[in-house]
């Protein structure tokens, strides 16, 4: 059943879900269900994060060259997968971040003069 | 392909410990087993879908369906009767240009009483679209009209064994009591051999070809193949030779001289020496070579 809640969560931005995953492995290395549940976490829950999405993105970013995977045990003890940051995938990171400044920036200056008119 | 083996397998590894910690987290969080892994799956997502996903991000995803291609065209190919013995050309024409209806309509079932003019008693049947009903049966006994009455009266198609069965019964005006008469041999007498079956065997009795088609067509294909590729080598391996080709002179610094000699005043050609000029051109510093060359008269 759809709550108040779970209508108030927003779905990913194309092509933000990288950015997001990239920053989170800034923090130290984490296993998939630690990216998706840090990801819900850091954003109060009101990013939803199809975690089925999320491996497409890690392979992905695999690929790339911005993270490198290794075996590692969970704090269950349960083995898995970890995903750390590489060299590349840091300055990445910058460049995404900086795209992703004045992209929100832009769409801020536009809605801006919308919400002051709705004030008058 | 080993490496995408062990790459599918650590996917469908990651994902299942994945599934599994959400378990255990909805756990936790008070669920009973079953729903914690229900709504651990719905969480998920299509399961199928992203590994889908994460296959064309490897890249893979069209050539791995060109490989499961290549393999189900080898494994019909070593299945089929071609690849163990050889067989007319023209029924594997046949089953290549028959239409996918077809094959499952009951007229075109090989070794069976396919056309008959008394009628099959299929509906969308618009080869007979009226007409009293005769005797048939098909080869997986399949029932239609008169194929009911067969097999009601002891007759029919052995399905299972895929075998031709003598059909006894009403078949027409041409029946009479105690008449056997196999199954094509119904399928000929009322109808006739369809149009396109009769080109193909002409064909295949004028070329006396008995080979497997189809193994035939993918050899062609490879052998196309092969031959592109060698004539792509031979080009390159052209434009290589070319590019050592000593032109006997540097191309890239080309230095060229032409010495035009005046014509006389009544326009007649100046009259000199030319082999002193020349000799004198070949004598300076620098010249390596000294062409001579009359202007060609109009």
């Amino acid at each position: 059943m759809s709550t108040y809640e779970d209508r108030e969560r927003v779905e990913f931005l194309q092509g933000t879900l990288d950015m997001l995953v990239l920053r989170t492995l800034l923090l130290g290395p984490a296993h998939g269900h630690a990216i998706a549940h840090a990801i819900e976490r850091n954003s109060d829950d009101v990013l939803q994060v199809e975690q089925g999405s999320l491996y497409p993105a890690l392979h992905r970013l695999i690929r790339r060259g911005w993270i490198r995977a290794e075996e590692g045990t969970s704090e269950n003890n349960r083995r898995a997968k970890f995903y750390r940051l590489t060299a590349k995938g840091k300055k990445q990171l910058a460049v995404e971040n900086s795209k992703w400044e004045k992209f929100a920036g832009a769409i801020a200056r536009i809605m801006r003069p919308a919400g002051q008119e709705g004030d008058r | 392909m080993k490496w995408r083996s062990r790459m599918e397998q650590e996917l469908e590894r990651d994902i299942a410990d994945h599934i599994a910690m959400e378990t255990e987290d909805n756990i936790a969080r008070g669920l009973s087993p079953a729903e914690a892994r229900f709504a651990a799956l719905r969480k998920f997502g299509n399961v199928g879908r992203v590994k889908e996903d994460t296959r064309s991000v490897w890249g893979w995803t069209a050539l791995g369906t060109w490989c499961a291609d290549v393999r189900h065209a080898l494994r019909r190919i070593r299945r089929s009767p071609a690849g163990k013995q050889s067989v007319p050309g023209w029924q594997y024409l046949r089953q290549i240009c028959r239409q996918p209806e077809e094959r499952h309509h009951p007229h075109h079932h090989r070794r069976t009483a396919a056309r008959h003019s008394a009628g099959c008693g299929l509906r969308q049947c618009d080869r007979h679209p009226a007409g009293p009903r005769g005797t048939t049966a098909s080869r997986n006994g399949h029932s239609t009209g008169v194929g009911r009455l067969a097999r009601a009266a002891g007759s029919g198609v052995d399905g299972g064994k895929r075998r031709i069965v003598h059909v006894r019964g009403r078949t027409g005006p041409d029946w009479r009591p105690g008449a056997h008469e196999s199954a094509a041999g119904l399928a000929a007498r009322h109808c006739g051999p369809h149009p396109f079956r009769v080109f193909l065997r002409s064909a295949v009795s004028i070329l006396r070809v008995h080979i497997p088609i189809r193994s035939l067509l993918i050899v062609m294909q490879v052998a196309a193949a092969e031959l592109l590729l060698f004539t792509a080598g031979l080009v390159f391996d052209t434009l290589s030779a070319l590019r050592r080709v000593d032109p006997g002179f540097d191309p890239h610094r080309p230095v060229a001289m032409a010495l035009l000699l005046p014509s006389g005043e009544d326009g007649s050609p100046l009259q000199i020496d030319r082999e002193a000029v020349r000799d004198r051109l070949a004598r300076s510093p620098g010249k390596s070579f000294v062409p001579s060359k009359r202007r060609m008269s109009k």
